[in-house]
């Protein structure tokens, strides 16, 4: 048996995506050929799956000696876990939106896969990362991404079911519905957003004296974070809502996906030092 | 007048500006490099790059965008309507807390019972009875959860207020000391950023860096950086501190942070052909394994050439902690090398037309010292947004009417927020009062 933490942690995040690739498959099939049972089997499998990646993140974590937010890989990873974690458990509170499964699970898959194709190398963690609010800074940005995900999903549906006549969305909420919970998960994701900047912020001030450096990834997130509290006002006080609220929400989601994922790659800053 | 100011920083629109106002100003400090996070060089040759931006960028600041007064002027006026809003918010909710309120749409049900067996049967689901009239009574649960929104307004308003202050009165002072080093109150930093209302940033005392200790990871990551500093007063009494990265040190209201950057100063002694001796000392970052070089260019006075210099931690490459570094040293004209040599602690030979010797070798590191008011604001606008997100996401109030109508009693329930999810609540309110 290997003793490679390495092959141990990529083979059980492989593991991890043959399941959810298993669950998607049966999820489409369930969701559009209304098949009760194949769509309830593909719970029982994601769940699997979720367990078998949930080992694999504390697995990484027990050798690493830190969580899941140095390299690129593993922040994917966990950002695919937290994001599954949480639909499910919207999922059983509001049943309404369990067609966006059809989404959330190959999204899951989808990010561990573009996770594997980076460099799966355990770093050390350096001592100005060393820090609660590091911990929260990280934990909020990965809730918030799970629920502007979500909010994502409602908006492309409402799109998708106005525009087109596909029979598989009449399973999906009214168009109304659809529009309301893409607003409450937006103003999720803007709460949380704001506590993990604010979580960062004082983080930075423990480290380095200085709680806003306005390096590009912090700018980036402010421009984000400005960008989701525009949608909310003009939703709320312009009575903005339907499609043209649903492109709006697509246009603050990319900015979400530069801020979090482009910049770190392209720009010099102290987020994108460990993560490339 | 003032019900049309109150009026104007309320508008929709007024707000929309502000914010679209605010979020060009980022994008605008994203796209023009900003001088405090910008080294000089890079500075100069953006501009050499782009002449017919410079007088917009002298005109507006554009360069140093978050500490021009039309930023801050922004920001106040932005502070401004989210204060009337949230002043607004508190008028509104307190009224839903407290009052009687409309009885507005929901599920209406008429019930024959006693009055005081269905105020008992809802008060037994956590419903408090908050407002009455003559006909109506009004019940509810979790009556907290209207001022979600209010604290979230308010963590906001008290965060951007907090930053505002920080931004206007921080003092900040970059020092990279070399062991022994003293630093007195007064001299020049390498690199000070003060606010727009903040005077010249002046130590209270002197301070001296005591020792440098870095310690590493068996990857060769820096695991902890450790300085001893001492402050030292005009009677020449020390005051001993050790500083470390996220250990920091407060003293007289100033707070000091290890910065993440440290390596070796060489002491070299430099004699040109006609004998003048200059001693300089050359000051490099620390290099990123046992056997990976630190590099840098100096250029040094007197000398019309370039000096490179090039750094190994271990001469024999074995450690990353050595007391034995390698530093050579290259002396170039323009394209041409016109010399390079070798050199550890002690040695001594030629660069080209000069004579070197490598004295000693010291650490350093980069200690920041900052007076800044308005943190615990930041932490405060933290804890409020987090609690007001949590009563507005987790506890929205449910509400009960009980309406007295043609001798009988009518039920009204309804959720403020997520009513689906609390559907079967409203079931157990109702089984309750059948029962």
């Amino acid at each position: 048996m290997t003793e490679n933490p390495l092959i141990i942690d990529t083979s059980l995040h492989w593991t991890a995506v043959v399941v959810y690739v298993l669950a998607a498959v049966l999820n489409t099939y369930g969701v559009i050929f209304k098949k009760d049972k194949a769509e309830r089997l593909s719970y029982f499998i994601v769940i699997a799956g979720l367990i078998i990646h949930g080992i694999a993140l504390i697995y990484r974590w027990s050798v690493a000696g830190h969580g899941p937010y140095m390299v690129r890989y593993e922040v994917l990873s966990s950002n695919a876990w937290i994001a599954l974690f949480l639909f499910l458990i919207f999922a059983r509170a509001f049943p309404k939106i369990k067609p966006a499964s059809i989404v959330m699970f190959p999204a899951t898959f989808l990010l561990i896969a573009i996770g594997l194709f980076f460099n799966p190398e355990v770093r050390k963690l350096p001592p100005s990362l060393k820090s609660i609010w590091l911990v929260l800074h990280v934990i909020f940005y990965k809730i918030a991404l799970g629920t502007i995900l979500i909010a994502l999903a409602f908006s492309v549906f409402y799109i998708l079911k106005k525009r087109t006549g596909m029979i598989w969305l009449q399973r999906l909420p009214d168009i109304d519905t659809l529009d309301t919970y893409a607003y409450r998960f937006a103003g999720f994701g803007f709460t949380f957003w704001a506590i993990a900047m604010l979580a960062g912020s004082i983080w930075a001030y423990q480290s380095w004296g200085r709680f806003w450096a306005w390096d590009p990834v912090e700018t980036w997130s402010l421009i984000t974070w400005i960008s989701f509290g525009i949608y909310l006002h003009l939703r709320r006080f312009f009575g903005w809502k339907g499609e043209k609220a649903a492109y709006f929400y697509i246009l603050c989601f990319s900015l979400s996906l530069i801020s979090i994922f482009f910049i770190p790659l392209i720009e010099s800053s102290i987020h994108s030092e460990y993560f490339r | 007048m003032i019900r049309h100011i109150k009026r104007f920083f309320l508008s929709r629109k007024t707000i929309l500006a502000l914010i679209l106002l605010i979020l060009g100003a980022v994008v605008l400090a994203y796209i023009f490099p900003q001088r405090f996070i910008t080294a000089p060089p890079e500075m100069e040759k953006w501009q050499e790059a782009h002449p017919f931006w410079i007088p917009w960028v002298e005109r507006f600041g554009l360069d140093h965008v978050y500490s021009t007064p039309w930023f801050a002027l922004l920001l106040c006026l932005f502070m401004l309507s989210l204060s009337i809003s949230t002043y607004e918010q508190i008028r509104i909710t307190m009224k839903k807390t407290f009052g009687i309120g409309i009885q507005s749409e929901g599920k209406d049900l008429k019930i024959a019972a006693p009055q005081e067996k269905l105020i008992a049967a809802i008060k037994k689901q956590g419903y408090l009875r908050t407002a009455e009239n003559p006909d109506l009574i009004r019940f509810v649960k979790h009556p907290w959860g209207y001022w979600g929104n209010v604290l979230l307004h308010l963590g906001i308003l008290v965060a951007i207020a907090s930053s505002l202050v920080i931004v206007l009165t921080q003092k900040r002072g970059l020092l990279n000391l070399i062991e022994g080093e003293v630093y007195l109150p007064g001299s020049p930093w390498l690199v000070e950023e003060n606010g727009i209302f903040a005077n010249n940033f002046i130590l209270p005392e002197a301070v001296r860096l005591d020792s440098v200790i870095p310690e590493f990871w068996e990857t060769e990551d820096l695991k902890q950086l450790t300085t001893v500093i001492s402050f030292v007063d005009t009677e020449g009494r020390f005051r001993r501190y050790t500083l470390a990265i996220n250990q920091t040190v407060n003293y007289r209201g100033i707070r000091a942070y290890q910065k993440n950057i440290f390596g070796s100063a060489f002491f070299v002694e430099v004699i040109d052909r006609e004998g003048r001796k200059n001693g300089v000392i050359l000051q490099m970052q620390s290099p990123p394994g046992r056997d990976k070089a630190s590099y840098e260019n100096f250029r040094l006075e007197g000398v019309p050439y370039l000096l490179k210099a090039k750094y190994f931690a271990d001469a024999d490459k074995k450690s990353i902690t050595s007391a034995n570094p390698l530093l050579i040293l290259r002396l170039v004209d323009k394209e041409r090398v016109i010399g390079e040599i070798p050199l550890k602690i002690g040695e001594s030979g030629q660069l080209g037309l000069y004579s070197v010797k490598l004295v000693n070798v010291s650490r350093w590191a980069g200690i920041i010292f900052v007076d800044i008011t308005g943190m615990p604001g930041i932490f405060l606008g933290f804890f409020i947004i987090i609690l007001g997100g949590g009563l507005t996401y987790f506890m929205p109030p449910r509400e009960v009417y009980l309406r007295s109508e043609d001798g009988g009693f009518y039920v009204t329930w309804k959720a403020t927020r997520f009513e689906d999810f609390y559907k079967e609540e409203y079931e157990r309110v109702i089984t309750q009062i059948q029962r």
